[in-house]
């Protein structure tokens, strides 16, 4: 079972009514790797993470999560929702909501032990909103809230991490301190697959990328995989590269 | 009405000079604390007309059940109330679901066509001898002096039951309803929640109606959960401030209708949650509303 | 088919009803798809309950319920909700269907103490509030109806392309200049003063059936705005003249029964349209490819 990828997708077929989001996809994201999913408008980039997740149901192919399937797979599974779905109003703290991430471990009815409150700590400490813990989340900025969900997700201690579009309309701060973290949760043996929306930064961030167009254009590391001819094919032959005067390859 | 008039039929009131007076109060309190414990849930997930929707469509039940077994005992009108009142929960979740016909849209079109079907009934229930039918009158606008003994007793147990589940699963809820993705990840079973949460909101809904009213039940659903929401800013205590501005709704609601002549339970309990509501939009911490204590204190 | 004509013949309250009938469900019908397409069918089901404290500040107005102070009444109480809820939802920790409900709820509530207190010697009752009393139509509600049903139309007709933009992007209508603030009251005074007028005919809560099922139902159908009113016009028709039929055959409240019509034509929509779609896709062969990323995706 330490052997299989943190997920194994084959042959995905994802419909929403009449249209098709994923279309016989294949592809693995792998332990110990940090795995960008990009793509255009509609590639269906979202409706491959919320397959693994089981939120969306699969018409045909297999999804399989460190070799298992079904909703059991999902207990190592930390899911970090894009900032806008989740309803900012809600009256709970950001302590609570990191809390909610102990929840597997402490059971939905237990209290929370001792190990549960030193979890949380080290989380929030690490996403460096300590003394955010008692503010409800309706007062934080878009930046403290993304770290929120962050803290939550470490806090869980998953061994595969999905971000969806973490990145989006946080401040160079928070995205430095979203990019720390991630690595570390790397270098710790976790799987780290972000649906990401800046391509500009796909080289210096992540080790592996999937590009994807309702189908998996490609995927690989990045060194070998994230080229133009593979970006064009991926949009269709609408994408303009603009590359810096004096840098090297893009 | 003067002032001795109100003071000798409050004294009356507090003093529980009347039965029927008490258990009213009783009632209207229990209403008031369910509904505000149930609605809470549905106001957060911004589903809070479903609880209008399953108000209304609860007179098809009620009035059928009575038209079918000629009595209005109890059990089978809330069986009845029950029984449509999910059914139009549930058209909601079908029609909404589809593609073609908006989720807002879905609450109005199952409203309108189980309350239309509701009159329907209504208007043959009406032609059988008035004294059969005046009690069913008492459903539409909410008439707590009129609830019996026997049906004080089923609403204290649901009412209690309902209550028990809630503050039991008060995680679980709280996690399904703020993130519904991620406590379908740890575990939630989510169609379950759901299915049960929406099973709650009839059954609340159901054994409001005798104080409440059908029309009016939304209310209690409604405004007391978003008084509390205005007021507090963690969970657990928005539920506890919910059942709390609700109970005591329902209590001076009682009040009122007892001490006002031709003032039925319902209107009175809807107009003084709906104060509440109004005080703490006013003077709740982040109001839009300069006070001038507030202008020297920053808000965070 | 003697049954379609026999009623005619009873009296004359067939005619008047089905006049007011037809005098509240048009309007309501048109109004409603403009409505249902802003995503505002809940707050169709608060301008319905609406119509019981207008009808209550006409009295209070002129101590009757002539029609001009019904109209009064009513645009004021339409203002005031809509007003009044969009304040109360601007506030941060209020959402904007609880707000609908909050508002409507405390000015039925009101309408209702008042009726059943300081207003009881008007000629309403609870009854009214709920059935309407279509077979027996005052000549007043038919003369209001008669002025407020054309001139509902004629705005609708004047003000369509506002309408339409503002109904489809808001934003974009307020950036090219239309008041959108004063199309979205007008709209909805409009809505409350056909519902007021409207009352005594169908009482306080069916119309909503008649706002929002034509829209449900057109839009089952159709795509296209001007398709949607003329199907929801024919729906309304269909609908409360059926509705007429089954209260006056099987002596029910028509305002019930033309609601329970109305849901059932609906019903029917829905199912023809499952059906045909059906046979649509079983017929086309489906070869999907890359997105073309230049196109914008549903």
């Amino acid at each position: 079972m330490t052997d299989a990828p943190a997920i194994d997708v084959r042959d995905l077929v994802v419909r929403y009514g009449e249209h098709v989001a994923l279309d016989g996809v294949t592809v693995t994201a792998s332990v110990g790797r940090l795995t960008a999913v990009v793509g255009p408008n509609g590639a269906g980039k979202s409706t491959l993470l919320n397959a693994v997740m089981g939120e969306v149901r699969a018409d045909r192919g297999t999804i399989e999560v460190f070799g298992a399937s079904g909703p059991r797979a999902l207990r190592r599974v930390t899911w970090v929702p894009q900032r806008g779905a989740v309803d900012a109003d809600f009256p709970v703290t950001v302590g609570d909501v990191v809390r909610q991430g102990r929840l597997r471990h402490a059971g939905w009815f237990r209290r929370f032990s001792r190990d549960d409150h030193e979890a949380v700590r080290a989380a929030l400490e690490r996403t460096d909103i300590a003394d955010l813990i008692d503010r409800p989340i309706s007062a934080l900025s878009g930046g403290q809230l993304q770290r929120t969900f962050l803290a939550r997700a470490l806090a869980q201690q998953g061994d595969l991490y999905l971000l969806d579009e973490p990145f989006v309309g946080v401040d160079a701060a928070t995205e430095r301190a979203i990019v720390e973290v991630l690595r570390e949760l790397r270098d710790g043996g976790a799987a780290v697959v972000v649906v990401h929306h800046d391509l500009g930064s796909v080289p210096e961030l992540f080790d592996d990328v999937i590009l994807l167009n309702r189908d998996v254009i490609a995927a690989g590391p990045v060194s070998t995989t994230f080229n133009e001819a593979n970006l064009q094919r991926a949009w269709g032959g609408r994408l303009v590269v603009l590359r810096e005067p004096t840098a090297g390859a893009s | 009405m003067t002032g001795a008039i109100l003071a000798e039929r409050t004294l009356e009131f507090v003093t529980f000079e009347y039965a029927f007076a008490a258990r009213a109060l009783v009632a209207s309190v229990l209403v008031g604390a369910l509904c505000g414990l149930v609605g809470t849930f549905m106001v957060l997930r911004r589903m809070s007309l479903i609880g209008d929707a399953a108000g209304h469509a609860t007179l098809p039940g009620v009035v059928g059940a009575f038209l079918v077994t000629g009595s209005k005992a109890m059990a089978p009108l809330l069986a009845g109330g029950l029984g449509t009142a999910l059914l139009a929960t549930w058209v909601v979740e079908r029609v909404a679901g589809g593609r073609r016909t908006r989720p807002d849209a879905a609450i109005a079109v199952s409203l309108a066509v189980f309350f239309g079907l509701g009159l329907v009934l209504l208007s043959i229930a009406q032609r059988s001898p008035t004294a059969a039918q005046a009690g069913l009158n008492g459903i539409l606008f909410g008439n707590a002096a009129g609830v019996t003994t026997p049906q004080l007793v089923t609403l204290s147990v649901i009412a209690l039951t309902l209550a028990a589940l809630v503050l039991a699963l008060v995680r679980p809820l709280t996690v399904a309803t703020f993130d519904p993705s991620f406590a379908r990840a740890a575990g939630v079973p989510l169609h379950l929640v759901r299915a049960g949460v929406t099973l709650a909101l009839t059954l609340a809904v159901v054994v409001s109606i005798h104080a409440v009213g059908v029309v009016l039940v939304a209310a209690m659903l409604i405004t007391p959960p978003s008084t509390a929401l205005l007021v507090t800013r963690r969970m657990p205590s928005a539920l506890a401030v919910s059942a709390g501005i609700g109970a005591a709704s329902g209590a001076v609601g009682a009040w009122i209708s007892f001490v006002v002549d031709g003032v039925s339970t319902g209107p009175a309990m809807v107009l003084v949650a709906s104060a509440a509501f109004a005080l703490a939009w006013v003077f709740a911490a982040d109001s839009p509303v300069r006070l001038p204590r507030r202008a020297a204190r920053v808000t965070s | 088919m003697s049954w379609l004509v026999e009623p005619w013949t009873w009296g004359a309250f067939m005619a008047r009803g089905a006049l007011a009938a037809t005098l509240v469900a048009v309007p309501c019908a048109v109004l409603g798809v403009f409505l249902y397409l802003r995503r505002m069918s809940m707050l169709a089901d608060a301008l319905a309950h609406i119509a019981l404290p207008g009808i209550v500040v006409a009295w209070a107005i002129s101590g009757g319920l002539h029609p001009g102070a019904m109209l009064a009444g009513a645009v004021g109480v339409g203002l005031a909700a809509t007003w009044g809820i969009e304040a109360i939802s601007r506030r941060a920790r209020v959402r904007s269907d609880a707000a609908i409900g909050i508002v409507f709820t405390a000015l039925f509530a009101a309408g209702i103490i008042a009726v059943s207190t300081v207003a009881r010697d008007v000629h309403i009752d609870t009854d009214c509030v709920l059935f309407g009393d279509l077979l027996a139509v005052s000549d007043d509600t038919l003369t209001l109806l008669s002025l407020l049903a054309p001139a509902s139309l004629l705005a609708v007709v004047l003000g369509w392309r506002w309408l339409a933009v503002t109904s489809f992007d808001p934003r974009f209508a307020a950036a090219v200049g239309v008041p959108v603030v004063a199309v979205h009251y007008a709209l909805t005074t409009t809505v409350t003063a056909v519902a007021v007028a409207g009352f005594e005919a169908v009482g306080a809560v069916v119309p909503i059936a008649l706002l929002v099922l034509p829209a449900a139902t057109a839009h089952s159908l159709t795509h296209r705005l001007t398709s949607m009113v003329a199907v929801a016009v024919a729906h309304a028709l269909l609908a409360s003249f059926g509705g007429l039929y089954v209260a006056v055959w099987f002596d029910v409240t028509p305002a019930g029964a033309i609601a329970v019509v109305g849901g059932l034509l609906y019903g029917l929509a829905r199912i023809a349209m499952r059906v045909g779609s059906h046979t649509l896709v079983a017929g086309s062969t489906h070869t999907p490819g890359p997105v073309d990323a230049g196109r914008s995706v549903a």
